[in-house]
C-alpha cells in the first residue's frame, strides 16, 4: 500500500514539476531570467526594442530562461508568446528564446514568430538568423552578442514590412475622408433647415426692401402684427432710402432709372442724392432714349 | 395541485434561464469549426512544402528512389482524405489522422536518409525546407492542441444538465478528438 502511495506521488509530483508555469509577463523587451546578460548591455538593446516597437507595431522580445522542462524549444516559445500577447492586435510578435548550457542540460535557442509577423520572418529565414547570426556566438558562450545579433536581424527583416502597414493606414485615412464628407453634409442640411430665418427677420427684410410705398406700409403693418418692437421697425425704415439708393445705381434703362426715382422721392430719399446718382451715371441724364443708347454701346 | 404547480414553474424557470443556452452552443461550434479549419491549413501547408523537398533531394542522392516514392504516395493519399468541418466523426478523423501519420513517418524516414549527404545538408534550398517543414510541424502540433480544447470545452457543454436534454434536438453532435501520436523521437536541430 506504501510503495503505491508513494509511487503515485512521485507520479504526480513529476508531473506538476516538468509542466513548470511560464513566467509572467514583465513589460519589457529583454527578459533575462537565466542571469547571462550584463545591466549595461540589457538597457541598451531594451532601448532598441522599445524604439523599434513604438515606431513599429511589432514587437520582438527577447528571453532568456535557466530551464525549459518538459517543453521543447519551440511549444515553450509559442506557448510564453501566447500567454504574454507579443505583438499588437495584428498578432506580429516575435520571441526569442535561448536558454544556456546549464546543469539542466545542452543549449536550446528558438525565434518564435506569430501569424501576422510570417510573412516576413518565415521558418527558413528564422533559421537563417539562428545559423548565421546567433550560432558563432552560441558557440562561444556569448549569450547576449547572439541574442543582439538575432535581435537586430529581426528588427531589419520586419522593418522592410514597416512600409506595407504604412500603406494600410492611408486606405484607413481615406475612409476617414469620406466619413468626414457624409458628417458634414448632415451637418449642412441640419444647419440649412436650422438656420432658417425667423418670421420676423423676414418681416423686417420685408420692410428694409420694400421699393413702393404701399408696399412699406402693408410690411410695416405685417411688423407690427408679429409684435416687432418699435425701435426695430424705427430703424428697418431707415434703411429704405440706402436701399433705393442702391437700386438706382443698378438700374438697367433711364425708364427704369425715373420710375426708381420717384418711388425713392416718395419713400423719402432726398433729391439731392437722386440728383447725385444721376450724375455720376451720365447715361442717364439724357432724357433722348437713342444717346443713352449709343452711350451704352460706346461704354461697352 | 399547488405543490405540482409549483414544481412546474420551477422546471419552466429552469429552462427559461438556460434558453440562451443555445447561442453559447453555437458560439463553441463555431470554435471548434474555426479550430479544424486551421488544422487543416497546417497540414495543407505541409503538403504544398513536400514536392519542393523531394525535388530538391532528388537532385542528390542516389538509390534512394524507394523513399522518394513511399513520401510522394503518402502525400497524394493525404490529400486525397478530405474532411470537412460538418463531417467530424471518429472515424473520419481517425482516418484523416491515420493518412497524415504515414505522411509524417515518410517525411521522417526522408530526413534521416538526408542526413547522411552531406553536401545535401549544407545546400541552402534543403536547410530552408528543413526549417519551413520543422516550423509547420510546430504549427501543426498547436493546431490541433487547439482544435482538441475548442472540443473538449463544446462536449462538456452538450454533456451538462439541461443542455443534454435538448442538445440531441437541434443537432449538436459530440465532436472527435486528435489523439496523441505515437512520438518520433526527433533531436532538436538547433543544440549548442
Amino acid at each position: 500500500m506504501k510503495k503505491i502511495v508513494s509511487l503515485t506521488m512521485a507520479l504526480l509530483g513529476a508531473v506538476v514539476v516538468a509542466y513548470a508555469a511560464l513566467p509572467d509577463k514583465t513589460n519589457q523587451f529583454v527578459n533575462d531570467f537565466a542571469g547571462v546578460f550584463d545591466s549595461r548591455q540589457a538597457m541598451e538593446l531594451e532601448e532598441y526594442l522599445a524604439t523599434f516597437s513604438d515606431t513599429t507595431t511589432n514587437q520582438v522580445v527577447v528571453v532568456t530562461i535557466v530551464d525549459l522542462g518538459d517543453y521543447e524549444p519551440a511549444d515553450y516559445a509559442q506557448r510564453l508568446g501566447q500567454k504574454w500577447g507579443v505583438g499588437s492586435d495584428k498578432d506580429n510578435g516575435v520571441i526569442i528564446l535561448v536558454k544556456p548550457r546549464n546543469e539542466f542540460g545542452g543549449g536550446a535557442v528558438e525565434i518564435s514568430t506569430g501569424y501576422g509577423a510570417e510573412g516576413v520572418l518565415t521558418d527558413a529565414r528564422c533559421g537563417q538568423i539562428i545559423d548565421k547570426e546567433m550560432m558563432p556566438y552560441l558557440q562561444q558562450g556569448d549569450y547576449f552578442e547572439a541574442c543582439n545579433a538575432g535581435a537586430r536581424a529581426c528588427c531589419r527583416l520586419l522593418l522592410g514590412e514597416y512600409h506595407d502597414n504604412w500603406d494600410n493606414d492611408q486606405a484607413d485615412d481615406d475612409d476617414l475622408l469620406w466619413m468626414l464628407l457624409c458628417v458634414a453634409l448632415v451637418v449642412a442640411c441640419v444647419g440649412f433647415f436650422v438656420l432658417k430665418p425667423s418670421k420676423k427677420t423676414v418681416a423686417l427684410r420685408a420692410v428694409a426692401n420694400a421699393d413702393t410705398v404701399a408696399k412699406r406700409d402693408a410690411a410695416v403693418a405685417r411688423a407690427k402684427e408679429l409684435k416687432i418692437s418699435d425701435e426695430k421697425i424705427t430703424a428697418a425704415l431707415k434703411d429704405v432710402p440706402k436701399n433705393m439708393e442702391r437700386r438706382l445705381y443698378n438700374a438697367s434703362t433711364p425708364d427704369d432709372f425715373e420710375k426708381l426715382a420717384a418711388a425713392a422721392l416718395a419713400l423719402g430719399l432726398s433729391q439731392a442724392a437722386i440728383d447725385m446718382v444721376r450724375w455720376r451715371m451720365p447715361e442717364y441724364t439724357f432724357k433722348f432714349v437713342g444717346v443713352p443708347a449709343s452711350c451704352v454701346g460706346v461704354w461697352q | 395541485m399547488k405543490r405540482n404547480v409549483f414544481y412546474l414553474l420551477l422546471l419552466v424557470v429552469a429552462m427559461s434561464l438556460q434558453s440562451c443556452n443555445y447561442n453559447a452552443l453555437v458560439e463553441q461550434e463555431e470554435n471548434v469549426d474555426k479550430a479544424w479549419a486551421e488544422v487543416d491549413n497546417q497540414y495543407q501547408r505541409r503538403m504544398d512544402l513536400i514536392p519542393n523537398l523531394v525535388a530538391t533531394v532528388q537532385g542528390y542522392v542516389k538509390h534512394e528512389e524507394a523513399t522518394l516514392t513511399s513520401v510522394v504516395e503518402a502525400r497524394s493519399k493525404a490529400s486525397n482524405i478530405t474532411l470537412n468541418a460538418n463531417d467530424l466523426s471518429d472515424e473520419a478523423l481517425a482516418n484523416f489522422q491515420a493518412a497524415q501519420d504515414e505522411l509524417s513517418r515518410g517525411l521522417g524516414r526522408l530526413m534521416a536518409v538526408a542526413e547522411s549527404y552531406p553536401d545535401l545538408k549544407a545546400n541552402e534550398n534543403f536547410m530552408a525546407l528543413q526549417d519551413q517543414i520543422e516550423g509547420t510541424e510546430n504549427r501543426i502540433a498547436v493546431a490541433r492542441r487547439n482544435f482538441n480544447e475548442a472540443a473538449q470545452e463544446y462536449n462538456a457543454n452538450i454533456r451538462k444538465f439541461p443542455t443534454v436534454i435538448y442538445a440531441g434536438w437541434f443537432g449538436f453532435e459530440k465532436k472527435p478528438y486528435f489523439k496523441a501520436q505515437a512520438g518520433a523521437e526527433t533531436a532538436p536541430r538547433v543544440q549548442f
